[in-house]
């Protein structure tokens, strides 16, 4: 019980925490934090389908760049307010996920992983060829916004944790009801959950549904961050790399896992190799590798049980040849 | 009496070849069906072909009044219409208590239940099962035996009216198949229709109130427990038709 | 005219393709592996070509042999040192594992090799044969010629010799193999660095056609994927068949719709075979299961 009530009190210092932080963090900070928010909010979405429902893709990227073009298009060309752009974007990203769910979500395991990566390079050329619409490899710039430089990014900041906070509630309601149970299901033995009456593919529809929504969102947000996005940038497959890691450091199939993960991850980012910019990327993979190898439950698993060398070896030993 | 499950002339092809053949059967409301026949002989593939996970080659099945020959599982799931696998599946990563919650979230009245409720049938369902200790258990860690008892409580908490056992009964011991063969009469006084898929033939003849054969997926024989035993083609398709001449010779001896 | 020449210019390439696909095949037929470092396998036979070529001025081909046996070291240590630990764990594990080691190699290359895009050009780099019209060039006609020569020899070893037959053994029933004598971790190592090899003489052929750079890797281990899936897992004819049918269609459809859809139309492909003949053109159906 107390081991419960621990967790709920250091959540809740930890958010009063996060909402008091722009006040006092250096703007440096406050962007790291922003972004931090911003792919725990991709790496939790993902965890949705990948790690409650069994349906790892590889291209969930595709909606991050979605949701900023499509906001970059409505406000660069039809002149509409960023609220409006991000919500259409994020509606656009559901649909797209619905659509293409019905032939992708047939497939399973890798067959799946593999077809959402070529989905994401796919996607990623026919933007850049719509030219017209989307200026193609040019890339489209958003107006600066006026003001005092502090307050915008506080906005964002906001912005991004109030999306964080409703995809972890979105997350922790899902677990515990009904919906979270059928994705269980599905991902443990999708034939005896058909058999049970799970009606597999309007799950697993929803599952990726609900992943490209949030996405979507904060694909949308983010290009009025930044500014200015283009297809390699915001189709990046090291996007999906980072959603991964993130969900796999902290623990798949958990509540806070992905959101744990992508602090830890980002935070080590930024201490650690900040100092080291070029290896930086390769430590990515070096990263994916030993985590793999010694913690395939993630940090989440490690602290249900104790954290231990041995438990580390024994995964080696069990998966080895 | 009500028939619950009608087949005509269903058939399923892999290939070339002729899994099940033409198969003509019901079973009526409250009955208890066993259903033999040597390995191979396509028991398991009829109760795939009518759940719907093989689709059917040829023929109909009606449930009630309903033709579900092309239904999709999770809809004659929710019909009521439950089943076991021989080799268990259970949903790893959850524990026993969550793995029964499944059948009562999702089978015939569970769409409409809230969590709470479901909960509630699942307390009912396990100790009934007799798994109510064990309910916090990871599925992982629990044995073979409790694994195949956590099978039936799945279907079980998806309140069936037709259940489909298949070789519940294989590893064990002969105390441990007179406790399954008393539940699964229990069972059927409250009401659900039953068939049973065994070798044991024990647990076949004790308690159903008909038996039927399959042999090469065909039907050769229906009768009851008695008939079936003396049946020449049954004898023949289980034993080999020198046995069946050797008893033939004995008889006329 | 146009349309021959593009049936020439695909099978050609298709040629290639097979060649890029062979390795990849093979480790998921037979380990249940999908290597997606196999694009980076390739990357790093480019660039060993490339720096030879640029350092000593040897003519690209000869430096087939050097490519092929680093990147057989290189496959043989990771697979044997780092993928064999995880092997036998969810499928899935191992394919992020995979990934890792591509995120790692493709920017290890990075950072050595930098980002600009190289290119290799040979004196004869243009020349070709003229047969009524049609153009072949030299180049295209070699690379085709050479990768189809090396999937025919990988053919030879694993029907001629005893490792060969082990390995296919391993493919067909793990456990079979072993009750045979058969040491399946000294198996997958083989594999593995034999699939790279292979990798690594394809980079090789395609430094010599295109610019390179450290992040091309991934549209060809997509490629690779999708031959494989074509063709059948593990299936050699297959790997052929299948990557004829890419090159075609990549051409065709570059000639014919957009040049700029060459992605979309591997992946249409690759989501239709998927659902309509997962086993792939040649395969049998339980190389299509995946074992859990």
């Amino acid at each position: 019980m107390s081991r419960i009530k621990w967790k709920w009190i250091s959540l809740v210092i930890g958010c009063v925490f996060l909402i008091m932080a722009p006040f006092f963090l250096s703007a440096y900070w406050v962007r790291v934090l922003t972004s931090v928010f911003m792919f725990a909010v991709m790496a939790e979405s993902w965890n949705i389908l990948a790690g409650f429902c069994g349906y790892p893709s590889f291209g969930n990227a595709v909606f991050f760049g979605l949701g900023a073009y499509t906001t970059c298009i409505l406000m660069v060309k039809l002149h509409q307010p960023f609220l409006v752009g991000v919500i259409a974007g994020a509606i656009l990203c559901t649909i797209y996920a619905i659509v293409l769910g019905f032939p992708i979500l047939r497939l399973k395991g890798h067959y799946f992983a593999i077809a959402t990566l070529g989905l994401a390079e796919a996607t990623k050329e026919l933007v850049t060829n719509l030219e017209k619409i989307t200026k193609g490899s040019e890339g489209i710039s958003l107006p600066i916004i006026p003001g005092d430089v502090k307050v915008i990014y506080a906005a964002f900041y906001f912005a991004m944790f109030g999306i964080m906070i409703v995809t972890i509630l979105f997350t922790y309601w899902m677990s515990k009801r009904r919906l979270g149970y059928a994705f269980q299901a599905i991902r443990a033995d999708e034939e005896a959950a058909l058999v049970t009456g799970i009606n597999a593919a309007w799950y697993k529809t929803i599952a990726w549904s609900a992943s490209a929504f949030f996405t979507g969102l904060v694909g949308g947000v983010y290009a009025y961050w930044t500014a200015f996005i283009n297809p390699e940038g915001v189709f990046n497959v090291g996007i999906t790399v980072k959603m991964l890691l993130m969900t796999f450091l902290g623990g798949p199939g958990t509540v806070f896992g992905p959101i744990v993960g992508a602090f830890i991850f980002e935070f080590l980012s930024e201490l650690v190799w900040s100092h080291f910019v070029n290896v930086h990327a390769a430590f990515l993979g070096v990263l994916i590798v030993l985590v793999v190898i010694f913690m395939p439950g993630g940090v989440m698993k490690l602290m249900r049980g104790k954290l231990s060398l041995s438990k580390m070896l024994a995964n080696i030993k069990e998966n080895r040849i | 009496m009500e028939i619950l499950l009608k087949g005509e002339n269903v058939s399923k092809y892999f290939g070339g070849l002729a899994a099940l053949s033409d198969l003509t059967f019901q079973i009526e409301k409250g009955e208890i069906v066993g259903l033999i026949g040597p390995n191979g002989a396509g028991k398991t593939t009829l109760v795939n072909v009518i759940t719907g996970v093989y689709p059917v080659s040829k023929g109909k099945i009606r449930f009630r009044e309903e033709d579900i020959t092309h239904a999709k599982p999770y809809h004659i799931g929710r019909m009521g219409v439950a089943r076991t696998f021989q080799i268990v599946k259970s949903f790893s990563g959850m524990t026993v208590k969550e793995n029964v919650l499944i059948g009562a979230l999702f089978g015939k009245s569970g769409m409409k239940r809230t969590t709470k409720e479901a909960l509630k049938k699942v307390e009912e369902v396990l100790e009934f099962i007799g798994l109510e200790k064990k309910k916090d258990f990871p599925v992982e860690e629990t044995t073979i035996p409790d694994r195949k008892r956590l099978e039936l409580a799945k279907a079980l908490a998806m309140e069936p009216d037709l259940l489909f056992l298949d070789e519940v009964m294989a590893g064990l011991r002969p105390k441990e198949m007179e406790d399954v063969m008393g539940l699964i009469k229990e069972l059927n006084r409250n009401g659900i229709t039953i068939l049973l898929i065994e070798h044991v033939m024990k647990a076949i003849m004790g308690i159903s109130d008909r038996v039927i054969v399959l042999h090469e997926g065909r039907l050769i024989a229906g009768g009851t427990p008695e008939e079936i035993s003396k049946d020449e083609k049954v004898i023949k398709a289980y034993l080999g038709s020198r046995y069946a001449k050797s008893r033939e010779e004995s008889a006329h001896a | 005219m146009v349309v021959l020449q593009n049936i020439v210019n695909g099978l050609l390439l298709g040629g290639l393709y097979a060649g890029v696909a062979l390795g990849f095949s093979l480790v998921w037929g037979v380990m249940n592996v999908i290597n997606l470092a196999h694009g980076a396998f390739i990357m790093i036979g480019a660039y060993v070509t490339f720096w030879i070529y640029y350092f000593f001025k040897i003519d690209p081909f000869i430096t087939i042999p050097f490519s092929m046996a680093f990147t057989f070291l290189l496959g043989y240590l990771v697979q044997k040192y780092i993928i064999n630990l995880v092997v036998r764990a969810q499928v899935f594990m191992v394919f992020i594992l995979t990934f890792g080691i591509e995120i790692f190699l493709m920017n290890l290359s990075n950072l050595i090799c930098t980002a600009d895009f190289r290119s290799v050009t040979p004196s004869y780099s243009g020349a070709g044969i003229n047969l009524g019209g049609i153009l072949v060039p030299y180049i295209r006609l070699a690379i085709c010629f050479i990768a189809l020569f090396l999937t025919y020899l990988l053919n030879l070893f694993l029907n001629k010799t005893k490792t060969g037959n082990a390995i296919k053994a391993t493919s067909l029933d793990k456990e079979a193999a072993q009750l045979v004598g058969v040491h399946i971790g000294k198996i997958y190592t083989m594999t593995f660095a034999l699939s790279a090899a292979v990798a690594g003489a394809a980079g090789s052929l395609i430094a010599i056609i295109v610019a390179i750079s450290p992040y091309m890797g991934g549209v060809y281990t997509f490629k690779a994927a999708l031959i494989a899936c074509l063709g059948g897992l593990g299936s050699i004819p297959g790997v052929i068949a299948g990557g004829l049918v890419v090159g075609m269609a990549e051409t065709m459809g570059s000639q014919f719709i957009s040049p700029g859809y060459k992605e979309f139309i591997g992946f249409v492909l690759l989501v239709f075979i998927l659902i309509m003949r997962p086993e792939g053109i040649m395969g049998k159906k339980f190389f299509a299961v995946i074992k859990h």
